[in-house]
């Protein structure tokens, strides 16, 4: 019994500890995403020189680059989608869809959000279910993607 | 004097016989025109395509062998109906099932089912969809238009955190 009221109070306080140390470290935040903005301009960049392995590269870092533990799950889920989505897109446009369909995996593998980057990679997985012949995933994931910019869009026009 | 009268000879028995037959396969035959969409009747069709005449029935002959040719001239157009209805059904079945099992089972919209029944996802639609939400419909290029919509949004996100969210 006192073994069990020990362990609710560790419990407890790791959690509070976790709770601090999310609110302390919430000034790494910041750095993070701007780093993140600089990979994408970066990729953008490479791409327009049609430097696609550098452009994959760069993108492929910054999908392994570890998160601040400041930061919230779901904004760090939406950012590594949005690696994901491009990452599926390179794949794709190599006529690579093995790898289009592992980073589309990978990155709906988060988790699915009411986001433009979740509807973005539900869209492209969509594409190539289509691509593969297997129209039933195809249209389960198009419609999932359709759902999400409906409610977008809805979102949008209320707060416009 | 009926037709079954054993002291009739068998020719005549024969003859009223076929002269009875004639006048019902007519009478269905007639009934037949009169739908609107003229179909034989089954029963008077099979009746006529059973019947074998006999040889000895020459006068009434020609009165059955018209309407056999009338029932022959009609059987190509029938069958023709028939295989198509057939066809038609074995097409139309499975549509109906996958319609049903989409609406019902999966309780899907009927926009989808109407594109997983035509084989064409509506691809074009959430991509539309898209553009419209990302910048008003103006901008075509879609990785363009992600690019201005993922500064923004990191910008945004970046701002927040350093205002403490």
């Amino acid at each position: 019994m006192i073994r069990i009221v020990y362990i609710v109070i560790l419990v407890i306080v790791s959690g509070a500890t976790a709770g601090c140390k999310r609110h302390i470290n919430a000034d790494d935040v910041a750095p993070w995403l701007d780093q993140m903005k600089s990979t994408h301009a970066a990729a953008d960049r490479l791409l327009a020189e049609n430097d696609i392995g550098q452009a994959r590269d760069v993108l492929t870092a910054s999908w392994n680059a570890e998160a601040p533990a400041g930061i919230a799950v779901a904004d760090v889920r939406a950012i590594r989608q949005d690696v994901a989505y491009r990452l599926a897109e390179l794949g794709l446009a190599a006529n690579h869809p093995d790898a289009a369909m592992m980073w589309a995996d990978r990155g709906l593998a988060l988790g699915q959000d009411d986001t433009v980057m979740t509807a973005n990679l539900l869209m492209l997985r969509g594409r190539l279910f289509e691509r593969l012949g297997q129209p039933q995933k195809a249209v389960a994931d198009l419609h999932a993607a359709l759902l999400i910019n409906e409610k977008l869009l809805a979102r949008t026009l209320e707060n416009p | 004097m009926s037709h079954d009268d054993p002291f009739l000879p068998a020719s005549a028995a024969e003859q009223l016989a076929a002269a009875k037959l004639a006048e019902s396969l007519q009478g269905s035959a007639g009934i037949a025109e009169n739908t609107s969409n003229r179909e034989v009747d089954d029963a008077g069709l099979s009746a006529a395509l059973l019947l074998r005449l006999p040889t000895s029935l020459e006068p009434r002959a020609g009165v059955l062998d018209g309407l056999l040719l009338q029932f022959d001239d009609r059987l190509p157009r029938q069958a023709t109906q028939r295989v198509w209805w057939k066809w038609l059904m074995a097409g139309l079945l499975p549509v109906a099932a996958i319609a049903m099992y989409l609406l019902l089972v999966r309780n899907e919209s009927a926009s989808v089912v109407a594109s997983v029944l035509l084989r064409r996802p509506p691809t074009r639609i959430v991509e539309a969809q898209q553009l419209s939400l990302a910048d008003g419909g103006k901008q075509r290029d879609y990785a363009a238009t992600m690019t201005t919509y993922r500064r923004d949004y990191l910008d945004d996100l970046s701002q927040r955190y350093r205002a403490g969210r």
